[in-house]
């Protein structure tokens, strides 16, 4: 874990918003995951 | 009227801004990137117009809604202002396929009015009107556009029944700013449509459509001709 890029979730239901986001912190190495609501964030996120 | 606006108005802004920053910052990390991805730079551009245009429509609307009073009064045929809409839209609504029935009444009084800012008022509940049968069966997509002269003697009418699914108590919410059922909406359109019509000296109203008959408009000038 130390080592991986570490991965930020992000949850906005605008498109525009969560692509722009995920973009920026990818830019700087992030790994991220989007999601559109948190009700898909409950689903789809496995801890 | 701007204390109602400024909340919903900052986060209306605030959404394609946000956008635009985030992806002007990540190209300029891309850029400095050693193998830069030019596909995704060019996306990325490609994006920051667009949000900047969504951001321009909020400040368009804006305006059209402050801008009341402000009325060019000229004398116009009704029923030539509808057939112009429905002209301009008509690919639109054949590749949506919606169909108009029009019901043109004779002899209308000549309205003095704005006729670009009364059209844009029939445009857009005519689009309202097809947004809202997206879902429908392709036979069940009719939107009924009637002129006819006003029932009040002195005040010009505007009037629409909207899509199914708008109950009672929602209907003059329907016209306020930020209203919206739509996922990506502004909910700004039937709240200047509103304003547009009072300035115009008329009244908008929606009416209930509990049998889920088609959506219909109707515009009936008064009979006075001192406005709309």
């Amino acid at each position: 874990m130390s080592n991986a890029a570490p991965t930020v979730f992000i949850v906005d239901d605008d498109p525009a918003v969560l692509k722009s986001l995920s973009r920026l912190l990818r830019s700087v190495q992030f790994t991220v995951v989007t999601f559109g609501s948190p009700q898909e964030f409950l689903e789809r996120h496995d801890p | 009227m701007l204390g109602e606006l400024s909340g919903s108005l900052a986060h209306e802004l605030n959404q394609p801004l946000t956008a635009i920053l985030s992806n002007a910052q990540a190209a300029q990390r891309f850029l400095a990137h050693d193998d830069v991805d030019l596909d995704e730079v060019r996306e990325i551009l490609t994006d920051i117009v667009d949000q900047d245009k969504r951001a321009g429509e909020v400040i368009h609307r804006l305006r059209l809604l402050l801008k009341k009073g402000e009325v060019e009064q000229q004398p116009l045929d009704v029923n030539n202002a509808v057939q112009e809409v429905l002209k301009l839209i008509r690919g639109d609504l054949a590749n949506q396929g919606v169909t108009t029935l029009t019901k043109l009444g004779p002899a209308l009084p000549t309205v003095k009015g704005d006729r670009v800012q009364l059209q844009q008022v029939l445009l857009n509940l005519v689009m309202n009107a097809c947004d809202a049968m997206n879902g429908n069966a392709p036979a069940d997509r009719q939107i009924v556009v009637s002129t006819e002269l006003s029932r009040w003697r002195r005040r010009p009418l505007f009037g629409f029944r909207p899509w199914p699914g708008v109950a009672a108590g929602e209907l003059e919410k329907v016209f306020e700013p930020f209203f919206t059922s739509k996922a990506h909406g502004l909910g700004l359109g039937l709240s200047v449509c509103r304003s547009i019509i009072t300035a115009h000296g008329g009244k908008l109203w929606a009416a209930n459509n509990p049998e889920r008959v088609p959506p219909s408009i109707s515009l009936c000038p008064s009979n006075n001709g001192a406005s709309l």
